[in-house]
């Protein structure tokens, strides 16, 4: 439908006055925002949290039918043998590793990490990972009631630090990532123990830059030595440009964060 | 109907979804202020550093200046509704 436009003052009256009240509107919820800062987001992740929880459960697969879950279960039961043998080769190969470390007395550089054992952590279902929003974040089920302060470390899993709590409330915590835009961390990278300073790119991805001298390869481990030395991720590409002095190192964390279903929380380990 | 399935889209984090039906939707309606309250709950549900930063106001932000834009465009123009 196509109207001509009016020109009438009674309207034009209306419209002005919606525009002032939107904008005083706008003011006394910034201004509730910095004097209060907690109240309209616990307002809204209340609202928001049987969604999320709906969300989660059926991701879960509590929707299942009966069958399936016992097939699941079997299959499972299966599979958890299959990593207790394995676990008990990787125990095997850690104890042959730590050994090795003490006798060339490289423990600075290869921490074996005892802070993050499972057994001190608490484990926290993710109630939100919004892969396209603009705050590189994750919305936890637990906060106060769990005894979660600011700063807690957040693993993706045993020895794999992903971010580190920034807000907490009531039963709820926000988690900034690592990979934050803008966030840089001194790290270690590959067998040769390079220190280079890696910068945050959003989405699970971190870069650095270090002199194409320097040989990186893909799958190199790179850790970061204020982590107790814990990995933070694997080299994933190496840009290696011929008319550059540089070449650009993109590494990830070995897990996808946007997969994570669950989260560990260190609750002894702060920054 | 349609502020439930934006409103789901917000909670989900969804915004790419939810802005062109907000947008649509202020062009066709004269006073469209969920476009602006669905800015607010997105920035309320998924802000970091407890408002102290403009960054914390993205939400609002773009929700408020799509909603002028659109009244500016409106305005002069002869097709809207």
């Amino acid at each position: 439908m196509i109207f001509l436009e009016t020109n009438n003052r009674r309207e034009n009256r209306f419209n002005r006055i919606y525009i002032v009240a939107i904008i005083f509107i706008i003011i006394i919820l910034v201004l509730i925002q910095l004097l209060f800062p907690h109240i309209l987001s616990s307002i809204f992740i209340t609202i928001a949290k049987p969604f999320w929880r709906i969300e989660f459960a059926v991701s879960s697969g509590s929707m299942k039918s009966q069958r399936q879950l016992l097939l699941e279960n079997e299959t499972l039961k299966i599979r958890l043998q299959e990593k207790d043998i394995k676990s008990y080769l990787i125990q095997s190969i850690e104890q042959e590793n730590q050994s090795l470390k003490q006798f060339f007395a490289k423990n600075r550089v290869y921490s074996n990490s005892e802070s993050t054992s499972t057994d001190a952590m608490e484990i926290v279902p993710i109630l939100m990972n919004p892969p396209f929003a603009p705050y590189d974040e994750l919305i936890i089920d637990g906060g106060k009631d769990l005894g979660f302060t600011a700063e807690m470390v957040v693993y993706a899993y045993k020895g794999i630090p992903i971010g580190k709590i920034k807000e907490v409330l009531r039963n709820t915590s926000k988690v900034v990532l690592y990979s934050s835009p803008g966030i840089i961390h001194d790290v270690i990278i590959g067998r040769e123990g390079i220190r280079a300073t890696a910068t945050g790119n959003g989405g699970g991805q971190y870069s650095l830059e270090l002199p194409r001298s320097i040989v990186v390869k893909e799958g190199d481990l790179v850790t970061v030595p204020s982590y107790d030395g814990d990995t933070i991720g694997i080299v994933s590409k190496v840009i290696n440009d011929e008319a550059q002095p540089f070449e650009t190192i993109i590494f990830a964390p070995p897990v996808n964060i946007f997969d994570l279903r669950w989260v560990l929380i260190d609750k002894k380990d702060q920054e | 109907m349609a502020d439930l399935v934006l409103f789901t889209f917000i909670i989900n984090g969804w915004w790419f979804f939810a802005l062109p039906i907000l947008v649509i939707g202020s062009w066709f309606f004269r006073n469209y202020f969920e476009l602006i309250i669905f800015g607010i709950i997105y920035d309320a549900l998924f802000c970091m550093n407890n408002g102290k930063s403009i960054w914390d106001y993205v939400g609002t932000v773009s929700s408020v200046s799509i909603y002028f834009i659109i009244y500016i465009l409106k305005k002069f123009s002869r097709f809207s509704m």
